[in-house]
């Protein structure tokens, strides 16, 4: 499947036909979907009729936007209206969205082709995709191993050609980590960059959407074509005219002077040898580009996880308080005597295990005697994670880590939950501090399993993110 | 935590478990716990808890009933609801003569 920049020019060119490209873009699903198991739904009458109109406007020679007739495939957790959102929960199993999230109203309106909605841990809680109510999706690069999570559909998607990009949601790690697993690049912009209304809320104050492409500059065109101010998400912010990307700078990849960070704690004991080699060797290339390598600390990493494994619980136990078997969803009113138990009985039922803890966790931590042991000291937290960013963007331009601790890990391989929320070890810090950061293939070359490394960058700044790795994509594959 | 804590909190979730969940729980709450504590040994500098919402400007609209979509979405709305009856969702009775 080409890059979204190589379907523009196709389009533009009329090497490339719309309905061609649907009908390509179909048979791949058909053909690797059984072992990937990427897909809950595939809107193929949608993307067959979308693409009938946009032969007719080629034909006319019309003028294509950036995004029109781009196949894009959407996590399971965002709303497409008249289609059936799961988040991966049985609780949504028969629900059907009745409005357009705004990150889709935006790409329908550039054109995009919506695929289908892409499995997930359930309501995204998760690293793998295997904690899905419906399907374990598989990784492409190996289907014996797990495509991390839990934009886990999403990744795989792009990963085994079936689509040139996917939207996902991030509350820590849920782009970066699967796309790093997947051999992909995934995007987590900064908080407020694009709004939330229509995603299906787990931690408000950490969620983020943003795009899974093969490229930073595929990655770069989807996050213009989603991002913005909107009055369904009181957090979502307009951009200044410095913060808006610039495409033409992306593409011209002046990088020199550059000051790129490398935080010691990101490089400690438990990263595996081939993602130390792997980084290693990413970090000399781009030294040899006239950057300024720095060695750089930021003291709260160890901390970041502990942290977030207060906050997140805790808004998701609000959050989740919604799916109560009254207003949509699986519901228990049949077998309920009271009120009560039909919101006990459906949530019992309709929540998988991990959904249940965390709700429970969170419960525990909001509870009085209670708050100020674990909320009020992770917040505290927080603020301190906060802080050790702002006081490296003094120094650095943007800052170098890898995006997990090692490669995809063996399918149904961690069983106890710690092990697994650990995973997110490289991943979470940036969504307490509200930064964007990127993942990027370090080795799309190689035949080994794909490794990750994640660039983080200052509020709002997605464009020295992606300019880095534009200059990488094109270095790493002339 | 022991399995009457974990069933208070089961409760206050409106979540019912069972008797194996209630045991795993206990143990893996425990474990989680011990582990977000370690927070306590944070030795940086003590400093002013600062918002993260703060310097941010909120997209607000005004507080009056409208439809923010294309269309009315209440019939669509009331389809996703398990009971409704003439336009209302329909809960178990609350109140009993």
């Amino acid at each position: 499947m080409p890059t979204i920049a190589e379907l523009h020019e196709g389009y533009t060119q009329k090497t490339l036909r719309p309905s061609e490209v649907v009908e390509k873009t179909i048979s791949q699903i058909d053909s690797q979907d059984e072992t990937v198991q990427a897909f809950l739904s595939v809107f193929e009458d949608d993307m067959r009729a979308h693409a009938k109109d946009l032969d007719t406007k080629q034909d006319r020679n019309e003028p294509f936007g950036l995004l029109e007739g781009i196949p894009v495939s959407v996590k399971d957790a965002i709303l497409v209206k008249d289609k059936p959102t799961t988040a991966g929960s049985q609780i949504l199993s028969s629900y059907t969205a009745v409005y357009d999230a705004t990150v889709i109203h935006n790409l329908k309106q550039a054109g995009a082709l919506i695929v289908g909605k892409t499995n997930l841990d359930e309501f995204a809680m998760g690293s793998s995709t295997e904690n899905s109510a419906f399907q374990e999706t598989r990784n492409p690069a190996d289907t014996s191993r797990v495509p991390g999570g839990s934009s886990g559909g999403s990744a795989a998607s792009v990963a085994a050609d079936m689509c040139p990009a996917s939207l996902g949601s991030d509350t820590g790690g849920s782009i970066r980590q699967p796309a790093a697993f997947c051999g992909v690049t995934g995007l987590k912009p900064t908080y407020g960059r694009v709004s939330r209304s229509g995603l299906v809320a787990m931690a408000s104050s950490l969620d983020q959407i943003g795009p899974l492409t093969h490229t930073s500059l595929d990655a770069a065109y989807v996050l213009q074509g989603i991002e913005g101010a909107d009055t369904l998400d009181a957090t979502s912010t307009s951009l200044s005219s410095r913060q808006e990307l610039n495409i033409d700078e992306i593409q011209n990849g002046d990088i020199a002077g550059l000051r790129i960070g490398i935080p010691q704690e990101y490089f400690g004991d438990g990263l595996s040898s081939e993602v130390q080699a792997a980084l290693e060797s990413v970090i000399e290339s781009f030294g040899e580009m006239n950057t300024v390598i720095k060695d750089i600390s930021l003291s709260t990493t160890e901390y970041a996880i502990p942290a977030y494994y207060v906050l997140m619980p805790a808004e998701v136990s609000s959050n989740l308080a919604r799916y109560d078997g009254i207003r949509y969803g699986q519901s228990r009113f049949e077998e309920a005597s009271s009120l009560q138990e039909i919101y006990t009985k459906s949530r019992a039922s309709g929540f998988g295990e991990e959904v249940k803890r965390r709700i429970m966790l969170g419960t525990y931590v909001l509870s009085g005697g209670y708050y100020d042991a674990y909320y009020a000291q992770a917040r505290h937290m927080q603020t301190h994670v906060r802080k050790d960013f702002t006081n490296a963007f003094k120094d650095v331009d943007v800052i170098l880590t890898p995006t997990t601790p090692h490669t995809a890990f063996q399918a149904g391989s961690k069983a106890d939950p710690l092990s697994m929320y650990l995973e997110d070890i490289f991943t979470v810090a940036v969504n307490l501090s509200g930064n964007p950061a990127l993942s990027i293939p370090a080795n799309p070359n190689d035949s080994t399993l794909p490794i990750g490394f994640q660039l983080i960058g200052n509020h709002f700044d997605e464009q020295t993110l992606l300019t880095l790795g534009h200059v990488w994509d094109r270095y790493i594959r002339q | 935590m022991n399995r009457d804590e974990i069933q208070n909190l089961a409760t206050l979730a409106a979540i019912t478990l069972s008797d194996s969940h209630l045991e795993q729980f206990a143990q893996e709450f425990a474990d989680i716990l011990a582990y977000v504590r370690s927070l306590e040994n944070y030795s940086g500098q003590d400093i002013p808890q600062v918002d993260i919402s703060e310097n941010r400007t909120y997209q607000l609209r005004a507080d009056t009933a409208q439809s923010v979509f294309e269309e009315d979405v209440a019939d669509a709305i009331l389809k996703q609801a398990p009971r409704s009856e003439n336009r209302y969702i329909q809960v178990q009775a609350v109140l009993t003569k």
